[in-house]
């Protein structure tokens, strides 16, 4: 079991690194092994259920998006030289929008810079995509909200509604499509949403109501089981994503400024961990009821 | 140990009081139970013991609360978090995390028990509740009755006092319901906690029960043992009706009580001419019906998951099909094929000699009437009369025809109104006249008394007996087997997926002890079902 915190940061400092990066074979290669080490290392957490899978979601969005992006690619763009590969018909633009086209001339190196954002995007999806599908939301926000109580309610309670609101909407578009009203557009998309917005304000107020009563954010010092504990693992996790950010820079004095801040808090974060683990544990403690020998020995060792 | 002074309570901008001037004690060990007409504000009544409201649903609130001598206005509901267990309708829809250990784990950290008795703690509660097998397992991929069970141990993880229960029951089949009701009944002779419960289907609690409390929806308020509440109410289970048509004095609750009752006291008097009269066999409207529905060796399955296998089945015209079966059986996947919804689908589903994938949109509505699970899923408009015209309008029907409908099943049905403001029985009986304005060739509901009073109850019955007269097949599926007992005659046993029995409801309900509603129990020698079988036999 990783910190899921060391997989978020990771997944961040790619998500920088990919959005920030112009060659394609470092977007390509660093998000494979993000993806594959994980793999490797969690193997299939999710189990099979209702729930959507969020790497099918993923994918979906980020086709769809670069459907998009390629349209409006091709259609609206900036007047370039180079390899012209098809001319559409233009559209005459008033004098003040000089610098747009409508339709005219598309080039390859148009459609490659296309491609390539197409590419970025869909890098930074699927790496958080895939941080969700091993880690749960959940997890991470069970961190935060030992120390942000309010915030973290908010966000609790988003986060557990996304994947019923998907099911909601499906159960709700059978539901009508019985009742013979034909596919759900534009015009009638109301339809849908006031139950979806019903259900899921219902179901907020519900989960609300049980956080309150349960003594969420009453009680001050809410007590951990079972924490999942930084381990060398996990920082040089930390470490690699250091690295990555920096991979990303470009700027020199940044640059250094960056390298030493990020050296100084690997350097602090390690001698704490060395000297008293419990410091980062506490900051970071995750309650997580895995019956893996690691935390058992963990266990064992902090009750010494 | 919990006491209502001069208690008021109303909702800003309604203009009906929910409780008015109430003053009630209960005291320790009591296991009480809030009845009341849907909306009538039993959940209100709950919540106001433990402090939702007024600090999280807003309530304009008089009078005061005292819990153990301390007023709810002072306190917030976490700070009576160890104090008063609470566990909601839906539990799904409170669950904070993924699984079921962890979900109780962390009820325990926010109460700040130390991490030396959480371990404790946790396995006493699985223990308690024989949640062993699926400690590890995903909150969402439990079954209805698991998911009850979970949100019981996080409240009893918290070793409360007080327990309060909202509908506890009304997702689960019998059985499931049965083994909750046992468990909260022996932590009541056992640990002597306080319970607070509130349930439409009383004939599951009745028994367990020592005051009653009806809320009656307009602020007044009825208290006092089951004899009193009961005998002047109109909400009765079968066992209760019964026991007064017979002129029984003193009300019994559990089945043998009646028995005895009925044995020393009043079989003498009926039983020659109970013995005599016989159930009419259901005549059949037609002497050969039409085939509607048929399925051939159908098995559908969700992923690697096989939810219908190897399913048989005819369904005539003219018959009433009562679907039973417990939580995650497959009753709802079945009446979901029959539309035409399911994906991986093998063998053949015919309706009316189609495939109902193939049924064309506009006449969807003429083939299928489908009521689902949460019958608001099909109200669009801004009011009941918009609601209405748009049906007329979509299936070419003479304007009004759907309004005119409604308003016979709901004598005071106000077209201006929202549909969502209506209460769930309403919505209910709405949507019913919505899908048969069209009249369909079937009707399908899918559990459709879920958390509906006996009046819409007794309302839907009436409907279905109408439609099934009319010469329409209905499928029903549901826990309710008091329901299935009234308006079917067939039903249908499903078992993980697999055609158990297909057989007379009589035969059926009368052989099976999970299934069987009240009235079987109570003669179980006759083959009777409902309060009103009896009560032609001894007329006739």
């Amino acid at each position: 079991m990783i910190h899921p915190i060391a997989i978020w940061a990771w997944a961040f400092a790619l998500a920088i690194l990919q959005s920030r990066s112009t060659t394609l074979s470092i977007l390509i290669i660093s998000t494979i092994i993000f993806i594959s080490f994980f793999r490797f290392r969690q193997g299939k957490s999710r189990s099979l259920s209702d729930q959507p899978n969020p790497i099918q979601i993923a994918i979906y969005f980020a086709l769809f998006a670069a459907v998009i992006r390629l349209i409006f690619g091709i259609i609206i763009g900036v007047p370039q030289s180079g390899n012209i590969l098809f001319t559409l018909p233009n559209l005459p633009l008033p004098n003040w929008l000089a610098g747009i086209t409508i339709g005219g001339a598309v080039s390859l190196e148009r459609l490659q810079l296309v491609g390539i954002e197409i590419i970025k995007f869909s890098a930074v999806l699927l790496t958080f995509a895939f941080a969700t599908s091993v880690t749960s939301v959940n997890q991470l926000i069970r961190i935060f909200i030992r120390r942000f109580r309010s915030i973290g309610t908010a966000m609790l309670i988003a986060l557990s509604l996304i994947p019923q609101l998907i099911i909601s909407i499906q159960r709700i578009k059978i539901a009508q499509r019985m009742r013979g009203i034909k596919r759900v557009g534009f015009r009638n998309w109301q339809s849908i949403a006031a139950p979806v917005i019903e259900e899921s304000l219902d179901r907020a107020i519900d989960l609300a109501a049980n956080l309150e009563s349960k003594g969420f954010g009453y009680h001050q010092n809410p007590t951990t089981f079972k924490a999942i504990k930084m381990g060398l693992s996990e920082l040089s996790i930390l470490a690699a994503a250091m690295f990555l950010l920096l991979l990303s820079m470009t700027d020199l004095t940044l640059n250094l400024i960056f390298i030493s801040a990020v050296l100084i808090s690997i350097f602090s974060t390690f001698f704490i961990w060395q000297s008293n683990q419990n410091f980062i544990n506490n900051l970071l403690a995750l309650d997580i009821n895995t019956e893996s020998d690691r935390s058992k020995n963990q266990i064992a060792r902090s009750a010494k | 140990m919990i006491e209502f002074n001069n208690v008021s309570l109303i909702y800003p901008n309604s203009q009906r009081t929910i409780l008015e001037n109430l003053n009630f004690r209960v005291e320790p060990g009591e296991l009480v139970l809030v009845i009341g007409l849907t909306g009538a504000g039993k959940s209100s009544f709950i919540k106001l013991v433990n402090g939702l409201i007024p600090h999280h649903t807003a309530g304009i609130l008089s009078g005061e609360i005292l819990i153990e001598g301390i007023s709810t206005a002072t306190l917030k509901p976490g700070a009576l978090s160890k104090l008063i267990g609470i566990v909601g309708q839906n539990p799904i829809n409170s669950f904070i995390t993924d699984d079921v250990e962890s979900e109780i784990v962390f009820t325990l950290e926010l109460n700040e028990v130390p991490s030396a008795q959480i371990k404790q703690r946790l396995n006493e509660v699985i223990d308690l509740l024989g949640l062993e097998k699926i400690r590890n397992r995903k909150l969402h991929a439990l079954s209805g009755g698991e998911q009850q069970r979970v949100a019981l141990a996080c409240a009893l993880a918290m070793q409360p006092k007080m327990l309060l229960l909202d509908e506890p029951t009304s997702a689960l089949d019998p059985l499931a319901a049965e083994e909750i009701l046992a468990i909260i009944n022996r932590l009541v002779s056992d640990l002597g906690l306080t319970v607070i419960i509130t349930e439409h289907r009383l004939e599951r609690v009745i028994q367990f029960v020592d005051r009653v409390i009806q809320v009656n929806g307009d602020g007044s308020v009825t208290t006092g043992d089951v004899q009193n509440v009961l005998g002047k109410s109109e909400l009765n289970p079968p066992l209760i009706k019964l026991a007064k048509s017979f002129g029984m004095t003193e009300l019994p609750t559990t089945v043998r009580e009646f028995r005895r009752k009925w044995e020393s006291n009043y079989a003498d008097k009926f039983s020659r001419r109970l013995r005599q009269s016989r159930i009419n066999p259901q005549n059949r409207s037609q002497s050969n019906p039409e085939l509607i529905v048929k399925t051939e060796n159908l098995s559908v399955s969700y992923q690697a998951l096989t939810v219908l296998t190897d399913f048989n089945f005819q369904g005539f015209c003219g018959e009433t099909i009562g679907i039973l079966g417990r939580n995650g059986a497959g009753k709802s996947t079945l009446l979901k094929t029959i539309c035409g919804l399911s994906k991986q689908v093998s063998g053949k589903v015919e309706v009316l000699g189609k495939d109902p994938k193939e049924i064309k949109p506009h006449e969807i509505t003429k083939v299928f009437g489908y009521v689902p699970q949460q019958p608001s899923d099909l109200l669009i408009s801004k009011t009941v009369a918009a609601e209405c015209k748009l049906v007329d309008q979509q299936n070419a029907l003479t304007e009004g025809t759907t309004f005119t409908l409604a308003s016979q099943f709901l004598t005071n049905l106000n077209p201006n109104q929202h549909p969502r403001d209506l209460s769930e029985g309403q919505k209910l009986i709405l949507v019913l006249a919505i899908v048969l304005a069209t009249n369909p060739k079937i009707l399908i509901l899918d559990e459709p008394t879920r958390g509906v009073d006996y009046q819409t109850k007794s309302k839907l019955v009436e409907i279905l007996k109408s439609h099934q007269l009319a010469g329409g097949l209905t499928l029903i599926a549901s826990h309710d087997v008091e329901l299935i007992a009234q308006v079917a005659n067939r039903a249908l046993l499903i078992s993980d997926g697999e055609l158990i029995a297909d057989e007379d409801v009589r035969t059926l309900l009368t052989s099976s002890p999970a299934f069987a509603p009240t009235v079987a129990k109570l003669f179980p020698n006759q083959k009777w079902l409902t309060v009103n079988d009896v009560l032609e036999a001894q007329v006739s």
